[in-house]
């Protein structure tokens, strides 16, 4: 489920944590669900170990992911107060890319017109 | 651990090394970049045991490096212009290579022989130069050394190739506790594998960091204004790099994204954009703010 790009400016371990982060956020990876060990996910991907360990210690910290020392990682139970933080940061991302499409002359209604657009596909997607 | 302390190592007039100190921890996948004739090979040797400093320390795993025959037994030096006897195929040189390193593993050698699928019997010296380097890099990996010092390995790579190797050596590090010294004179080949950069030049290593921290350490900030403040007003916040055109500000700053976003908003942009660099856009600006032009090193 991992997809490295070695090319992209964003760090690789960086890589890791959004899509992990995704994957949990989203519901993909359930709660309790183990995820790959650094050393499984290193092989498959051939990413420097050390990289995949300052991932997961970040998702560690941030509280998407927990470990059992001898038996692994897994995904948290409770996701409820990264999801805001995740919420809040998304808004004030809409909120500037609403403020660009104002100083561009877009108009409000158009704007929202995009909004429920995609709304609407990601409903569909759900389904 | 590899430690260096006060290193120097002088050709008859050339200083290769100079008072060069480093610590590579255990586990870590150390890429060193330089020039031709910065010194890399220099080190190399000596950390390999082979050269003895004039003057310093290095200690490989706190025992001294210098033609210490524990230490060589595990550790595979792969340098750019690989050793192989006349006359002798990838078995021969198997059987000369098991009677130096203890951890030699005949089962990965056969299983390495799979992967590269190179001729076994037939003498190295009549390969390609790029299967010569791979021969060199399996027979290498069969040792099963503690620690790699791989000298401009994989400049000479094939992509596909360069990929495997990659691989290989990555499961390997996963498995075992590997430490890796690369040297290139080209990031590239670097930045996708290391943990940590150091930059040689002169003999001495001017620069030095875990490869994240400075990916995200240093930020292209690019912002578009109805009236753009004077340069003055951004003087405070301290920039590596100030251009203007127009209306248009483009800035390079040290900090993480957040905390630019932050102090950024207050000027009001309309448009307000923030990139983390590439790793070598961070190595030139970083380079330039130490007073060297990386243009005229390389």
């Amino acid at each position: 489920m991992i997809d490295i790009d070695v090319k992209s400016r964003v760090p690789i371990y960086k890589q890791i944590y959004n899509q992990i982060e995704t994957l949990a956020l989203t519901g993909v990876y359930e709660p309790g669900r183990q995820i790959m060990s650094v050393r499984q996910l290193a092989k498959l991907i051939g990413i420097n170990p050390n990289t995949i360990i300052k991932a997961y210690s970040e998702l560690e910290q941030n509280g998407i992911i927990y470990s059992v020392p001898g038996r692994g990682s897994f995904i948290s139970s409770d996701l409820k107060t990264v999801s805001r933080e995740k919420q809040s940061e998304v808004l004030s991302a809409l909120g500037s890319a609403a403020g660009a499409a104002a100083s561009l002359g877009i108009s409000e209604d158009a704007a929202l017109e995009c909004i429920r657009d995609a709304y609407k596909k990601a409903k569909e997607v759900e389904k | 651990m590899i430690q260096a302390v006060s290193v120097s190592k002088t050709f008859p007039g050339v200083k290769a090394i100079d008072n060069l100190t480093c610590t590579i921890g255990k586990g870590s996948i150390y890429g060193l970049i330089g020039s031709n004739g910065s010194g890399k090979s220099t080190l190399l040797r000596m950390l390999s045991g082979i050269y003895k400093p004039d003057s310093g320390l290095i200690k490989i795993d706190d025992k001294p490096a210098f033609e210490n025959t524990y230490n060589k037994g595990r550790t595979f030096f792969l340098s750019d212009d690989p050793f192989v006897i006349s006359n002798y195929s990838i078995k021969d040189m198997a059987r000369y290579y098991k009677i130096f390193y203890p951890n030699w593993s005949d089962e990965r050698f056969t299983e390495l022989l799979n992967i590269f699928k190179l001729p076994p019997k037939r003498p190295i010296k009549n390969f390609s130069k790029g299967m010569q380097k791979q021969a060199a890099i399996l027979l290498g990996m069969s040792t099963r050394p503690d620690y790699y010092f791989f000298d401009e390995t994989f400049d000479g790579l094939d992509p596909v190739m360069r990929h495997l190797v990659k691989r290989l050596l990555m499961e390997e590090i996963a498995e075992r506790e590997v430490t890796v010294l690369m040297t290139s004179h080209n990031l590239r080949e670097l930045e996708d594998m290391c943990d940590h950069i150091g930059l040689l030049h002169k003999g001495r290593i001017i620069f030095e960091r875990d490869i994240d921290d400075m990916r995200l350490s240093v930020h292209k900030v690019q912002m578009a204004f109805r009236e753009p403040p004077p340069k003055e007003a951004f003087d405070k916040l301290g920039y590596m790099h100030f251009e203007q055109r127009g209306s248009v500000i483009l800035m390079i700053m040290r900090g993480g994204e957040d905390e630019i976003m932050e102090s950024m908003k207050a000027f009001d942009p309309v448009i307000l954009e923030i990139i983390p660099l590439t790793l070598e856009e961070v190595f030139i600006y970083e380079m330039e703010v130490a007073g060297y032009d990386l243009e005229k090193m390389q």
